[in-house]
Parts: structure tokens; sequence; C-alpha cells
């Protein structure tokens, strides 16, 4: 690559002809890709934080003088997902068709498409965004996860991430014992 | 201005003789001489350079995924903070490294106990306690760890090690997942 400015006719005049040397310039591009191709992550990982939920759960003894805060409770096991809220009957379970089949996850399985209606009729629905409101006027956001035994960890996440798709951002995944809600009829 | 049928060399018709010298040594062929055109490769590496710096991640730095270790796959997710890491694959529960236990054994397991883990969590909660400075932003140690845990893992397991995790003052558990699109 070179820029002539020379009219070609001056003899014995000194060129003014500048080249650009490309060498060290190809030498860089290619230390770089060869760097950028050796600390290239080609799978994504990201992370989804849980924190303990209910009753005490940070350490601290529940309140006397005011009624425990509601909570919605989601019991996932191996062919129905549970939903249920303190104080109330539980919902009707919802079937899962495929149940836990290695490596599924929600867009495979239409019962996480019925959960993830539930859950935002809970925050969109006025019969119980009254039982969702803190203190501070704010509606929460927490939520209790539990996983019944024979569930595998995909079918775990995959509620947990219908749960903050629906707006309950703030998850807690707990032991199916320690869940707000009760989840069967009595 | 007429138009001419380009000729066999660059330059055939230009009036600069300094061109036409430099690429067709005065209208004779080099047969030892080849040039090669570095325009299009020079484009190439360059595209190349800011692909792979686009898509460029940190997140490797943070935490490698164990050889035949399988993530779940979200859609909702934020972005990995360091923290130290508990992994839990098909045959092994390893912390920052150091093995805690048999994921098989612990599943059938009736007790809710992992004592290596245990012990082990709660020597790192204290080392990590002792060394946190509080601030404005984060007042109290935030007790976060990461775990990475292969998708098929049995919930029976899943449950014990977050009730470990819970009771030796692990608060903030991430779980690591690779990120799907919607």
């Amino acid at each position: 690559m070179s820029v002539d400015t020379s009219s070609g006719g001056g003899g014995g005049k000194k060129s003014v002809d500048a080249h650009i040397n490309l060498v060290p310039f190809i030498d860089l591009m290619s230390v770089l890709i060869a760097f950028l191709l050796i600390t290239a992550v080609w799978t994504n990982i990201a992370q989804m934080n849980v924190t303990p939920k209910g009753q005490g759960a940070m350490g601290e003894p529940p309140p006397i003088d005011k009624p425990p805060p509601k909570f919605v409770s989601v019991l996932i096991g191996p062919n129905e997902i549970r939903v249920g809220m303190t104080d109330r009957s539980p919902f009707p379970p919802i079937k899962r068709t495929l149940g836990s089949v290695e490596g599924e996850y929600e867009s495979a399985d239409p019962a996480f498409g019925e959960l993830l209606t539930l859950l935002e009729g809970f925050r969109t629905k006025p019969e119980f965004q009254g039982d969702f409101i803190a203190d501070n006027g704010v509606m929460r956001e927490d939520i209790e996860i539990a996983a019944d035994k024979g569930v595998q960890y995909q079918g775990v996440i995959s509620t947990m991430d219908i749960a903050v798709r629906a707006g309950w951002k703030d998850v807690g995944f707990i032991p199916p014992a320690s869940l707000s809600a009760r989840m069967t009829e009595q | 201005m007429p138009v001419h049928k380009p000729g066999p060399h660059l330059g055939h018709k230009s009036p600069f003789k300094y061109l036409a010298n430099k690429h067709t040594h005065g209208g004779k062929k080099d047969p030892n001489s080849a040039q090669l055109n570095l325009t299009p490769m020079v484009d190439m590496l360059t595209m190349l350079v800011v692909f792979l710096l686009s898509t460029f991640s940190a997140s490797g730095e943070i935490m490698m995924v164990q050889r035949g270790l399988k993530l779940p796959s979200a859609v909702a997710k934020t972005e990995l903070e360091r923290a130290p890491l508990l992994i839990i694959s098909i045959d092994t529960i390893t912390l920052n490294g150091e093995e805690m236990g048999d994921p098989r054994t612990i599943k059938d397991d009736p007790t809710d106990k992992i004592p290596a883990l245990t012990e082990k969590l709660t020597a790192l909660q204290a080392e990590e306690e002792a060394v946190f400075e509080p601030s404005d932003t984060v007042p109290v140690w935030p007790g976060r760890i990461i775990l990475q845990a292969d998708r098929t893992t049995p919930s029976e397991v899943l449950n014990k090690v977050t009730t470990i995790l819970y009771l030796t003052k692990w608060r903030n558990i991430s779980f690591a997942v690779e990120e799907r699109a919607k």
C-alpha cells in the first residue's frame, strides 16, 4: 500500500512515495486473534440467586405484634407442580406431561406455561394483590420454591426461571417441609 | 471522455510512468515474482478481531465448567459474581476443588448430613467473615457461594446441600446456569 504524490516526470527528484508496512499490523492482528480465540467463552454462564425464605429464615424471630406475611409457594414434583398460598386452600395441581426427562425445560412442557399464567395472576389479579403489599406500600417480589423427590435440577431451575419471568424476582429455594403454604387438601 | 477496454496490465494507458513501471515492470512480466494482495487478508483479520472482542466475556475467568458437567439452562439470569465454588457433578461434590462426597451415596443416605462438607463450609465461612470489610452497599458479610450442578442432579441431593449451606450461614446461593435465548 503506498501513496504516490510524484508527477512521474521529475527525474532526479527524491520520491515522496510513502509506504505503510503491513507486516507488523498483520502480526498484531494474528496475535490478537490467537489470544481472543484461546480466552473465548463459547457458553455464556450466568447465575440465578436464591436465598432462604419463610418465617425466621434470616435468623430473626417472627414478629408477634402483626400477622406474618403471606407467601406464594411452589412445589415441583416429577409428575405435577403444586402452587399454594399461605392461609388459602391449595390450587389444583398442574400435570407435567414430560415428567423428569433428562435435560427437558419449560418450552417442551406445557405445564410450565400454565405455571407462568398462574404466577402472573398473583401479581395482576386484584383479589391477590392486597396479600403481597409490604409495609412500605410496594408489592413484594418474594416466592418460595421447593423440589419434591424425583425431580431433576433442570426442573428446579425452570420453575425459578418461570417465577422470575412472572415478576417474582426474589426466589427462595427451601426444602418441601419448610413451605409456608399447605400443598394438599386436608 | 471515451471509454476504453481495460488493458492487460495495470497502468497500460496510464500517463504515470512510475506506476506503470512499478506494477508492470516496464511492460514485461517477471516470471519469478508473485504479488500477494494483502487488503482482503487485513479486512478479514480486522473483522475477526472485532467479532471476537464483541463476544468476549470475562465470566470464564470467574468459573470454569467442569468437563462432562451440563449446566441447566435459563432465560432469566444475572451476571456472574466472584464467590467460592461448590460443584455437584454426577459422581462427586467438590468445594473449591476439594472432594466432599459422592452424590449417589448422599442421595440414598436417610440422614441430612454431609459431615465433610459441613466442616469445610463452616471453616470457610469463618475465614471469609474474618477478612470481610463492610461498606455502605454491603454492610454485613453476604455469604455468597456459587453452586455449579449438573442438570440431572436429583432434588434429594440439592435439598441436602442447600440446607447445609443455609445452616452454615451461606445465605446467598448463586445457581450457575447456561444463558438461553427465549
